[in-house]
């Protein structure tokens, strides 16, 4: 019997620090840990500061994803604050702000961070363009070839058999993936002549916006959002629908647990969590139906994180902290067994009375708004099940392929109502609505959390405020839900149960492995 | 027009090249008089310099923040006129196949080094690569590289995650090669700010590729020819400022005239970097055009400039945490008032308010008082 | 004030000579330090944090001209301590140079304790000391030492002067830190400020005049009324 150990480290193309390690038997992986690197200690160093810095902390757990940390910090201290719902200005400039980051990560991650897993880059010099400018683009590439450094492109496994596409679509990929670049600079443009600077905003605050944008600064942000949306219609989604037919078996791997959460983002003039544009819910057990769900209801388990054992135990999350620190050892790259005792920085996170391990990701946000009955996500799934010949049947995209497509497919409904917002929002200054803060006091005593999705999944951040000042702290960000390691029981995290069963062609050239994991968007 | 390409910019004609040399001249504030100096050092590099780009404990938003840039953007940054030989987040290639290329690089020492991220040394297992922990990446790395770079606060102070307690012990480059690598005088050009500018760090780059040598560091090895001025000295809103016209809550009426937001808590008065300069993204905006300015250039802004919102900063006292200088200075107020309070009735008790006790009885030499 | 039962004047003046107990220099660079403080801390405060609207402009400028203000007549002083020809401590003309009066001095050894306790009710009768008892002298010499870090910080924060500070600035802890301490030391100013006034006016009134009129002299005659030839002994 053919075993192997197969350690990944780094995982490169994601945000933070991740090793995957699998035993491969037989090319199938029988157990699988996931093992952030990574660990700085955000609920540690945030106790005792002012309630309303937290944000600007929280902002910079995720470099990628500043903005959701930004709304469900502000919202968290919002509602602490007494503050329970947001005045009608300050919902859609979020929203506003929310939409430019969820296309730009969408954008990013399907072309910059995910797609060197599906196209062979040095491939697109086998083709034959006509176009000019995908030649300047071969040219482009060749150049770089020639000159010997390849740089980003060094050392991948180009030869491997997985890279399906024909050279005429992966020269079309690459020049979308330079391409890309300049729009996802467009969306973040957006967000920053109204926030300042993106990655991390500034004009968020507990108790509203900052600044009210001027009315050339709207019209900016939907010129540029029409780039995007531009962009995501008449590029993105098609690149989608022409890779797919190529990559089809996908449709069949990384199922994973099959539970899927997501606490919902994008509100509408309601604020009803189960009212947004992606609403708020979770599906169990692959059963097509939607459930209602409590941010409360989260618990934290550490017997398999370097935190002493008790430090979770079933906890909720503004009761854990990450103290004290019990590091005990790394897997050795050299030791062939499995991988035993504590192994994980993140804390394993699971829902409700049952302790399931929960999928999040735009994957559950999409399935959610469909089994809810959301127009615009109904349509747009819709066609893409009939066009890849799966009408009807939103089960296929429980998997990797699904999880791409549910990206895609997401920054569409989200480019199409970004502006939507933004009409409101011109419409409420014409109404000389110009309300964008409410200011309040710092409260001696307090609680608040937040529940709105990062683009790559359910985020929700607690606080509680003592004496006014921040007495604890928790942000249980989407990679703690899908990176989590095994619970007190064992059960494995959505990743490792993704990444069992999965065939692997070659262990020294994982390639399969990459996908599934990069189909999460750690 | 020329067509003569220059072997690291193959698509650039020759008045392209040398605008850009111009834009970089007065990045790097050398003036027109530089440029054919720059255009030949630059032409010089038969190859494209090559950069390895160490991720520690950052949050990779000094890398999305290079993905903003413009000048020059993107695609010909990384295509054209650098060779991103090793970034995590950017390389195709992961697991040992992106080790190997780490390896290589700096086996082979031609490279320059640019950091992202703090550097754990109380808990060295809190950041590890390839089963390595950041200490000793760091330590190799730089003594191989040909210069160094660090972008961000994090990498360049500690960043947020050295904020009080500092759970993991995370330091500055500089600082953890000072203090842990035993390197006496380490030379690392610090671009802070958070997330890290990529046209300053390019600019600092391309200063050292066209000087061979680092540019001159100010007292916290930030390049001065970028960090030499306070935000507060540039900024937009300094008319209002000096006026004294000032936002007092968000959203009010001056808020919307974009008066000064040195009442709420703006901290561009104490913060040196070029952001009114070079804005961000694309030049578009910056910070202050829409909220108070929180600091990010400065060391260990996340104590020191905290609370974001007020005036008066807190003053840091080890044991017992952040305390507001107001609070500081209200409280010997109190204590003053309710001293001489007392006082003033001992004094009227005693018999002694205006004139004082009688003198000792013994004479002393020269005695008196005044 | 005339009943003053102490009568501490009667201290051998002649109508010819006058003691000085605080010289012209002195009382005029005293005044005018008080004015420039008084200023200093309103347009500081202001700085601070603005509390009326004005312009910022005008009292940042006002604040760096009496900052010079007092820098200059600091110097002048400090010049006059160490060369000029000092004054006379009481019980005699003969003058000290100033600067002595700030520096321990062997009349006031162990006189610390004691006046501690007198201040806090603890000995009925004032202990005899030198022209300054040893609590006067620290606060003075505290004085001294707040205001060179007054002026260290204020050009560490001034424009035109921060760069070539900043090695300075970093090492006190940052921008921010010397923001800090240039706020808290004014407040050490105030209260030693409040301090002296308050014994000034409580303790030690009939010797307020001077601070006005330098020469006992003149305070005998303008202040309290007296002849010339009533003060021969």
């Amino acid at each position: 019997m053919a075993r192997k150990k197969v350690i990944i480290d780094p995982i490169t193309r994601i945000e933070g620090h991740l090793r995957i390690t699998c035993i491969v038997e037989d090319g199938k992986v029988t157990e699988a840990w996931n093992t952030a690197t990574l660990f700085r200690g955000f609920e540690i160093f945030m106790k005792g500061r002012d309630p309303r810095d937290a944000w600007h902390f929280s902002s910079r757990i995720c470099g990628v994803c500043p903005t959701p940390h930004a709304w469900n910090s502000v919202r968290a201290t919002e509602e602490a604050f007494g503050i329970d719902k947001m005045d009608d200005n300050t919902r859609l400039i979020r929203n506003m702000m929310e939409a430019t980051q969820v296309g730009y990560d969408h954008i990013l991650w399907f072309y910059i961070l995910n797609a060197f897993d599906f196209v062979n880059v040095p491939n697109a010099l086998n083709a034959k363009p006509t176009l000019p400018s995908l030649k300047a683009v071969q040219e482009r590439v060749l150049a770089v070839v020639k000159s010997g450094q390849l740089g980003p492109f060094a050392n991948m496994y180009w030869d491997h058999p997985g890279y399906k596409l024909p050279a005429e679509l992966d020269l079309e990929l690459t020049a979308h993936y330079l391409q890309s670049i300049d729009v996802q600079q467009a969306a973040n443009d957006a967000a920053a002549f109204m926030g300042g600077k993106f990655p991390m905003i500034m004009n968020y605050a507990p108790g509203g916006i900052t600044q009210l944008p001027s009315i050339d600064e709207i019209l900016y942000y939907q010129g540029r959002m029409r780039e995007v949306k531009d962009f995501v219609d008449n590029v993105m989604v098609p690149d989608l629908l022409a890779i797919a037919p190529y990559y089809i078996d996908l449709a069949q791997t990384g199922k994973g647990v099959g539970n899927y959460l997501t606490w919902g983002l994008l509100d509408e003039a309601s604020q009803d969590p189960y009212d947004r544009l992606f609403p708020r819910g979770a599906i169990f057990d692959g059963k097509l139906q939607v459930e209602k769900v409590d941010p409360n209801e989260t618990r934290m388990y550490t017997k398999y994180s370097w935190f002493g054992d008790d430090v979770g135990g079933g906890k909720h999350p503004l009761d854990v902290g990450q103290e004290p620190i019990e590091f005990t050892k790394l897997d050795p790259l050299d030791n062939e067994g499995p991988v035993e005792g504590k192994y994980d920085w993140t804390q394993a996170v699971r829902y409700g009375k049952e302790d399931r391990p929960m999928e999040v990701g735009p994957l559950a946000q999409m399935l959610v708004a469909y089994l809810a009955g959301r127009e615009d996500t109904k349509k747009v799934v819709d066609d893409t099940l009939a066009a890849i010949g799966a009408a009807g049947k939103p089960e296929v995209l429980m998997s990797d392929l699904g999880r791409i497509a549910a990206r895609v497919l997401k920054a569409k409904v989200n480019a199409d109502n970004a502006l939507r917002w933004s009409d409101e929002l011109l419409a409420n200054i014409g109404a000389g609505k110009t309300k964008v803060f409410e200011s309040r006091p710092v409260p001696a005593t307090g609680e608040g959390k937040g529940g709105w999705d990062a683009p790559r999944g359910a985020l929700c951040h607690y606080m509680r405020i003592k004496d006014g000042k921040i007495d604890t702290y928790a942000a249980v960000p989407p990679s703690n839900w899908n990176l989590s390691p095994r619970d007190d029981k064992g059960v494995r995290g959505p990743v490792e149960e993704a990444l069992v069963g999965q065939s692997v062609v070659d262990p020294d050239r994982p390639l399969e492995i990459l996908r599934v994991v990069h189909s999460f968007d750690p | 027009m020329s067509t003569t390409e220059i072997s690291i910019f193959p698509r650039l004609t020759r008045r392209e090249f040398l605008k850009y040399c111009g834009t970089l001249a007065a990045l790097i504030g050398a003036g027109e008089a530089a440029i054919p100096d720059i255009a030949a050092a630059l032409e010089k590099l038969a190859k494209r310099p090559a950069v390895v780009w160490s991720l520690f404990q950052e949050c990779l938003g000094c890398s999305v923040s290079l993905l903003q840039s413009r000048t020059p953007d993107v695609a010909n940054l990384i295509l054209r006129q650098i060779s991103l030989e090793y970034h995590e987040a950017v390389m195709a290639a992961a697991g040992d196949q992106a080790h190997k290329r780490f390896e290589d690089m700096v086996e082979s020492g031609d490279f320059y080094y640019v950091v992202e991220g703090a550097i754990a040394t109380k808990i060295p297992e809190a950041i590890t690569i390839h089963g390595i922990s950041a200490m000793e990446h760091a330590k190799e790395t730089y003594k191989k590289a040909k210069a160094t770079i660090a972008i961000g606060s994090c990498a360049t102070f500690g960043g947020i995650q050295a904020a009080a307690p500092n759970p993991t012990g995370a330091k500055g480059l500089a600082a953890f090669l000072r203090e842990d690598a035993g390197v006496a005088n380490p030379v690392v050009v610090n671009i802070s700010r958070c997330p890290g500018n990529a046209e300053d760090m390019l600019a600092a780059l391309t200063y050292i590729l066209v000087h061979g040598k680092p540019p001159e560091l100010d007292a916290v090895g930030r390049p001065i020819f970028l960090y030499g001025h306070l935000i507060h000295d540039n900024c937009e809103r300094r008319g209002h400022f000096d006026a004294g016209e000032f936002v007092e809550v968000f959203g009010d009426e001056a808020s919307q005239e974009r008066w000064c937001l040195y009442k709420v808590g703006c901290k561009g008065p104490q913060t040196y970097a070029p952001c009114p300069k070079t804005r961000w993204n694309g030049h578009v905006s910056w910070c202050v055009h829409n909220g108070p300015c929180i600091g990010c250039a400065e060391p260990e802004f996340w104590d020191k400039l905290a609370p974001f919102y007020e005036r008066a900063q807190n003053v840091q006292i080890p044991g017992i945490g952040g305390i507001s200088t107001t609070k500081i200075g209200m409280a010997l107020g109190a204590a003053t008032a309710v001293g001489l309070g007392a006082h003033l009735i001992g004094q009227t008790a005693t018999g002694r308010l205006g004139k004082g006790g009688p003198p000792e009885p013994e004479e002393a030499p020269r005695g008196g008082r005044s | 004030m005339r009943e003053h039962e102490t009568k501490p004047f009667k201290l051998g003046i002649s109508k010819h000579e006058t003691r000085e107990e605080h010289p012209l220099m002195a009382v005029v660079t005293h005044w005018i330090h008080l004015i420039s403080m008084i200023v200093l801390i309103a347009t500081g405060s202001f700085i601070h944090s603005p509390f009326y609207q004005g312009s910022m402009i005008l009292n940042k400028t006002v604040h760096t001209l009496f900052a010079f203000i007092l820098i200059a007549t600091g110097v002048v002083r400090m010049y006059w301590a160490f060369f000029g020809k000092g004054s006379a401590p009481c019980g005699g003309r003969a003058k000290i140079r100033d600067y002595k009066f700030f520096l321990p001095q062997k009349e006031n050894r162990g006189k610390l304790v004691p006046m501690t306790k007198y201040y806090l009710f603890l000995r009925e009768t004032h202990p005899r000391t030198f022209k300054y008892n040893p609590l006067q002298k620290t606060a003075y010499v505290s004085l001294i030492v707040f205001i060179t870090i007054q002026i260290v910080t204020g050009f560490s924060l001034l424009t035109e002067t921060a760069q070539f500070f900043l090695p300075l600035t970093y090492l006190l802890g940052g921008t921010a830190m010397v923001r800090s301490i240039h706020y808290l030391t004014t407040w050490g100013f105030i209260f030693i400020t409040i301090i002296h006034i308050y014994l000034a006016l409580t303790e030690t009134i009939h010797e307020l005049p001077l601070m006005f009129l330098w020469r006992e002299v003149h305070v005998m005659e303008r202040w309290y009324g007296l002849k010339r030839d009533e003060l021969e002994e």
